[in-house]
């Protein structure tokens, strides 16, 4: 890739009128206050202030926005709510942040066809939330979910704690406006199934925002289940309840969540919000069942028997929908009740075979020990999908070098048992040198050749994804003048 | 006549012969093939590539063969089959991870019968599982009636192994049921029918075999009112395995239950009253599953369309197709109501095929919102009428062609057969 040459101030002036004349003044923001607030995403090791952030309101806005970028050579860089967890939305080259939080309207709902249509920075929850009273629900539902948008869950194929029965947002997306890199406005897949050629849609689910900027979204909505039964399961060790999860999956019960929580988190979780959880637990199983009303009771029944068989303490059920609620606000607070437990936290993202979790589980374990760090677990467990969460204190030089090596090691760890070195957060920046633990040279020059299918320039979200990205010179786009 | 396939000069490593007797047996479009090649191994797939790519020989990939006539002609002069015959090994099965990996050549019914000795399925629907192979059910993204409860195959795909044009050989996805490192490939071969490159491995993930299954008929006097019961068990947020009206001179609405006993059984009085409200009444004639499954894709009619629309929409399209049963065409048609899928088999009657094919794009005119249309099986003679079988391309063509020419730059696999004859 050719370097960014840094633009002279006049250049830069010339850049920041012309982006007021397409979005208005008051959606150009310079100040530096303002850079620094977007110069990173929830990863927040590395940062890079962008140039400028603009705040479009109309896809035609950011085809504008991306087809002055082009002309200037300038790089850009979508942006949703910046809950990222793997600096997705970081400006690693400078330039423009184009952020999608003015455009959050649902512009069509069709219940009886199951679809909705939402402008991209619509935030998650506001689509269940449209429809709830009538009995549907937009399924994937991040811990994020009250602040992330649908276009960034796009980006990222998010998850959350109820993939395991109800999958990820690429099985509820039928449809996508985006913006091609070059400025140009297309639309993708639609409302009917099976729209006739290659599943374009389902390419750029997860394509981390490098292959344009989409602007909307058309979503496929779920009917809300009639009935829930939410257990919590108390074990004194994390093997009984890696035991568990192992022979609920054994029995032919699908869970629509299977979440754990070891007992540091736990403690944590407890203190925060006095749920009257055990704090000498050893883990909890957080295990939810849906469905219609009839059947439920017996199948919450044998779960039940499966905790007791290894060993449960107690299992709790849910007696109201207060109840459930209350529980599921500790399983998605629970990082951030984390965030009382030491002055840095960073929250791993790792996939193994959920026949590995006890094996795994007790490595991160020796893993911890060997680097002299903490590190606490909570995630979900129904499908391999690991959040280490390392406590730690990033004014302290030696311990990040640890964390950092030790972060290193689970993800070498992921692979070695066949997994993958993220379930949900991304690549981004974060593990671009993890890539070649899964990937060939082929594997990726293959998705480096349909990377410029849609990003010939390679200005739209530079640096991330491929090793390659980050071995060209890295010079950012920035004026000469000392403005930032 | 058998060609060597290998590299130039002396061959060092795996090399596979193409065949070219029975090729008549590999006909598309009432033309054969020079040969069929039979790999044995992913290196010898990649050889095989390798050599058509040197005897500068197109490469139709085929599996079992069950839907590879769909699809325009092969546009070029000479080519030869690539078959997934003897790719025919479970590679790699672990019922606890509920992930199994298989060569691209097992069969659906050999994969179904490893699965159910640890009681479970993959729950991907075919008229033919004998025959249907794992790798065509992915190059077809191929469901059949189990799509309402399961979706298609791209939403069970894992993970998959390639050859590519340029006789690499790649790896998408991988064998765990959540993942996100890298572009979704598996979603860019699904449905890809064979243009793409020669899939060689896929990995999907299983289901627990539910504890019960249920198969309810119910006659309707007309389709239009087995379609709004069908609409009315979709409103009533049940979860069908499938709900499909069966048109084949009588009209039944047909529901497919599973899971518990007791959900099936609460399940099965709220289709009833849904059904009894439009006034459909119980019937204990009227295809059975396995009928229904193979209703459409194994009738002899020489004409098979496909459509696919927002449900609601479907009274619309029915309404459009009396008009081509009116002008005396036999019409057979299973219209899958949750997901707005139908399936028409035709034996033209007094329509040729001009005024067949201008009935046909009327009644998808009929709908009134999004509706495509894909011929599936024609008559040679009937081609220059139909012209593309996948219908007009559209706004997002252009990227699919240059997705297309980046990964298969000369055209190697299947031309011409795919949307807007790529």
């Amino acid at each position: 890739m050719s370097a960014v040459l840094p633009a002279s101030e006049p250049e830069l002036q010339s850049l920041l009128s012309e982006l007021e004349s397409i979005v208005g003044a008051e959606a150009v923001l310079t100040d530096r206050a303002e850079l620094r607030a977007y110069d990173c995403d929830a990863y927040t090791v590395e940062k890079a202030t962008p140039t400028v952030i603009v705040l479009p309101e109309t896809t035609e806005q950011v085809a504008a926005v991306v087809r002055l970028c082009c002309r200037r050579g300038v790089p850009f860089v979508p942006r949703g709510a910046g809950t990222g967890l793997s600096g997705g939305t970081t400006a690693v080259r400078g330039g423009v942040i184009i952020s999608t939080v003015r455009m959050k309207q649902i512009l069509h709902v069709d219940l009886a066809n199951r679809r909705l249509t939402a402008q991209a920075g619509c935030v998650n929850l506001h689509l269940t939330k449209a429809v709830a009273a009538k009995g549907y629900h937009y399924a994937p539902d991040p811990s994020s979910q009250g602040a992330c948008t649908v276009g960034g869950n796009v980006a990222e194929n998010s998850g959350g704690p109820h993939t395991l029965k109800y999958g990820v947002t690429t099985n509820h997306i039928t449809g996508l406006r985006m913006v091609l890199p070059d400025g140009e406005i297309v639309g993708l897949g639609g409302e009917a199934e099976d729209p006739p050629g290659y599943d374009l849609v389902g390419l750029v689910v997860g394509s981390e925002g490098t292959f344009g900027i989409v602007t909307e979204v058309t979503v496929r909505l779920t009917p809300l289940p009639d009935a829930y039964r939410t257990l919590l399961a108390i074990f004194e060790t994390v093997d009984d309840s890696t035991r568990t999860v192992s022979d609920i999956i054994a029995a032919g019960i699908l869970p629509a969540a299977l979440e754990m929580i070891d007992q540091l988190i736990l403690q944590a979780i407890e203190d925060a919000f006095h749920l009257g959880f055990p704090k000498d637990a050893g883990a909890v199983l957080l295990i939810e069942l849906d469905g219609f009303e009839a059947g439920l009771d017996e199948e919450a029944a044998r779960v039940r028997e499966i905790c007791r068989q290894n060993r449960a303490r107690e299992v709790r059920m849910a007696a109201s929908s207060e109840d459930r609620a209350r529980l599921w606000m500790a399983r998605k607070k629970g990082i951030g009740a984390a965030g009382r437990l030491a002055p840095s936290i960073v929250t791993q993202d790792g996939v193994i075979p959920r026949s590995k979790l006890p094996e795994v589980l007790r490595e991160i374990g020796d893993i911890a020990a060997r680097y002299g760090i903490r590190i606490c677990n909570i995630f979900h467990a129904g499908d391999g999908n690991l959040h280490p969460c390392v406590l730690f204190d990033e004014r302290d030089p030696d311990e990040v070098r640890r964390v950092v090596r030790a972060g290193e090691e689970i993800l070498h760890l992921c692979v070695r048992v066949g997994g993958s070195i993220t379930g949900e957060h991304g690549i981004g920046i974060e593990k671009i040198d993890a890539m070649p633990l899964l990937f060939t040279p082929a594997d990726l020059a293959l998705m480096e050749r349909i990377r410029r299918v849609f990003n010939q320039g390679d200005l739209c979200n530079p640096g991330k994804l491929f090793p390659s990205a980050k071995s060209c010179v890295e010079v950012k786009w920035r004026p000469r003048a000392a403005h930032v | 006549m058998r060609e060597a396939a290998g590299a130039h000069g002396p061959v060092h490593g795996p090399r596979v012969e193409m065949a070219a007797d029975g090729s008549a047996d590999f006909a598309l479009n009432g033309r054969i093939p020079a040969g069929v090649l039979r790999p044995k191994t992913e290196e010898e797939s990649a050889a095989a590539v390798a050599w058509a790519v040197d005897a500068r020989m197109g490469l139709v990939p085929w599996g079992g063969g069950t839907e590879v006539q769909h699809g325009n002609p092969v546009a070029s002069p000479r080519w030869a089959v690539l078959s997934s015959e003897l790719l025919n090994q479970v590679l790699d099965y672990s019922p606890d991870d509920m992930v199994v990996t298989c060569q691209a050549g097992v069969t659906l019914a050999a994969l179904s019968e490893r699965l159910r000795s640890h009681r479970q399925f993959l729950p991907i629907d075919a008229p033919h599982p004998d025959r249907a192979t794992m790798g065509g059910i992915v190059a077809g993204n191929s469901q059949g009636l189990w799509r309402p409860l399961f979706g298609a195959p791209r939403d069970r795909l894992l993970g998959l192994r390639a050859v590519m044009a340029d006789g690499q050989t790649v790896k998408g996805g991988g064998k765990v049921v959540k993942n996100v490192a890298g572009y979704d490939l598996c979603k860019l071969f699904a449905g890809s029918r064979g243009t793409l490159g020669f899939l060689t491995e896929v990995t999907f993930k299983t289901s627990p075999l539910p504890e019960c299954c249920r198969h309810v008929v119910f006659r309707a006097q007309d389709a239009a009112a087995a379609v709004r019961a069908g609409l009315a068990v979709h409103a009533a947020r049940l979860q069908p395995l499938y709900a499909t009206v069966a048109y084949a001179g009588h009209v039944h609405l047909c529901v497919g239950l599973q899971g518990s006993a007791a959900a099936v059984a609460w399940q099965a009085d709220r289709v009833a009253e849904a059904c009894s409200e439009e006034g459909l009444a119980p019937s204990d004639e009227g295809p059975s599953d396995q009928h229904l499954r193979i209703l459409v894709a194994d009738s002899p009619a020489p004409v098979k369309l496909r459509f696919t629309l927002r449900p609601w929409d479907l009274v619309g399209l029915l309404r459009g197709l009396e008009a081509l049963g009116q002008r005396g065409a036999g019409l057979t048609l299973a219209a899958h109501v949750p997901t707005g899928i139908v399936a028409v088999a035709m034996q033209p009657g007094a329509p040729d095929a001009e005024s067949a094919v201008r009935l046909a794009r009327a009644a998808r005119l009929q709908v009134g919102g999004e509706c495509h249309l894909v011929w599936t099986r024609l008559p040679e003679s009937w081609r220059p009428s139909v012209g593309d079988v996948w219908g007009p391309t559209r706004g997002d063509f252009p990227l699919m062609r240059s997705l297309k020419r980046a990964l298969d730059p000369d055209g190697l696999f299947s031309p011409g057969r795919f949307v807007g004859r790529l």
